[in-house]
């Protein structure tokens, strides 16, 4: 009986030396979740563009004051592909007098943008189509516009306003 | 030869109950509240979302004993329509900072959250990078905080 207490107390002692040599641990999850939205935005370096005076015989096409006119269209967006559109309300306009606002073209350069020179031409009927996005991203490109330059047109200061519209599916 | 039949069957039942409570308590253990934090409407418009709520941690440990905390994302931020933001562009910001420092998430592999003796309590705000590249959806990730003490 008496060695049986004493191995007992030899064990509980073995244990307990073992159990604090052992090392610890515990462990907790956490969820994250994170809502995107659709969102779209967009970015025009001006908000004018100015042709001016020229000689149609020396310039028979002229570039805008501006340049290249740096664009940005950001998107957020699932399935499908976002589209920004180029419109405008009217023809170039000076009291009665008008310029064919198709005589107004650009080229465009940047991924996503309708590229190559002079490939686009506004038109006051239907917004066109001047670029394609098929992913969620930040799309910088640029425009040059051009206006056709003509013996026909009258004299004047010449207006007409168009909007740029950039859409997520 | 009874007595020491006794004997061998008191040790098997003493060492089960003993290596379970060597992986449990009583050297340390943790709790994370809450336990889901949300990136509400992620807007494009700045660097960083910052979740609503801040994470608070605590390490209860017995006495002065050490402690090291680390956590391990379970993969990429994940979307229902199988859309991913990498696992990276999630970072915190630990405080107090001499026991929980800051770091952002690698998936796959654990990362050190915080270390020190002793209980404490801390508090953790995790931040996500923003960038228009993120497609839309409803995005999550499962993280995993262990604490361990030697």
């Amino acid at each position: 009986m008496k060695i049986c207490r004493i191995m007992i107390t030899a064990l509980v002692l073995a244990l307990l030396a073992a159990g604090a040599a052992f090392g610890a641990s515990d462990t907790a999850s956490l969820t994250i979740n994170a809502a995107v939205n659709a969102k779209a935005k967009l970015t025009v370096a001006v908000s004018a563009i100015n042709f001016p005076d020229a000689d149609p015989d020396t310039v028979p096409l002229i570039t805008a004051t501006e340049g290249a006119i740096a664009i940005t269209a950001a998107v957020r967006m699932g399935a499908g592909s976002a589209t920004l559109t180029w419109g405008a309300a009217t023809d170039l306009t000076s009291g009665a007098n008008t310029i064919p606002i198709g005589n107004v073209k650009w080229n465009a350069t940047g991924a996503g943008y309708v590229a190559g020179p002079l490939a686009l031409t506004l038109t006051s009927a239907t917004p066109i189509t001047v670029g394609t996005f098929t992913s969620s991203n930040s799309f910088v490109g640029t425009f040059t516009p051009k206006l056709t330059n003509s013996w026909t047109y009258v004299p004047g200061t010449y207006l007409a306003n168009s909007t740029l519209t950039l859409t997520t599916p | 030869m009874r007595l020491a039949a006794i004997v061998s069957l008191t040790v098997i039942s003493l060492l089960v109950p003993a290596s379970r409570a060597a992986a449990q308590l009583p050297g340390v253990s943790l709790s994370v509240t809450p336990q889901s934090l949300v990136f509400t409407n992620v807007q494009a418009h700045g660097p960083v979302a910052a979740a609503q709520q801040e994470l608070t941690v605590r390490v209860l440990a017995l006495g002065r004993r050490p402690w090291r905390l680390t956590v391990l994302a379970l993969g990429n931020l994940l979307s229902a329509e199988g859309a991913q933001i990498p696992i990276q562009q999630v970072s915190w910001k630990g405080s107090p900072a001499a026991v929980f420092i800051s770091g952002a998430l690698v998936p796959g592999q654990p990362v050190l959250v915080g270390q020190g003796q002793g209980s404490k309590v801390g508090a953790l705000r995790f931040i996500l990078k923003n960038r228009w590249e993120y497609a839309e959806g409803r995005y999550s990730v499962r993280l995993l905080f262990n604490v361990t003490s030697p």
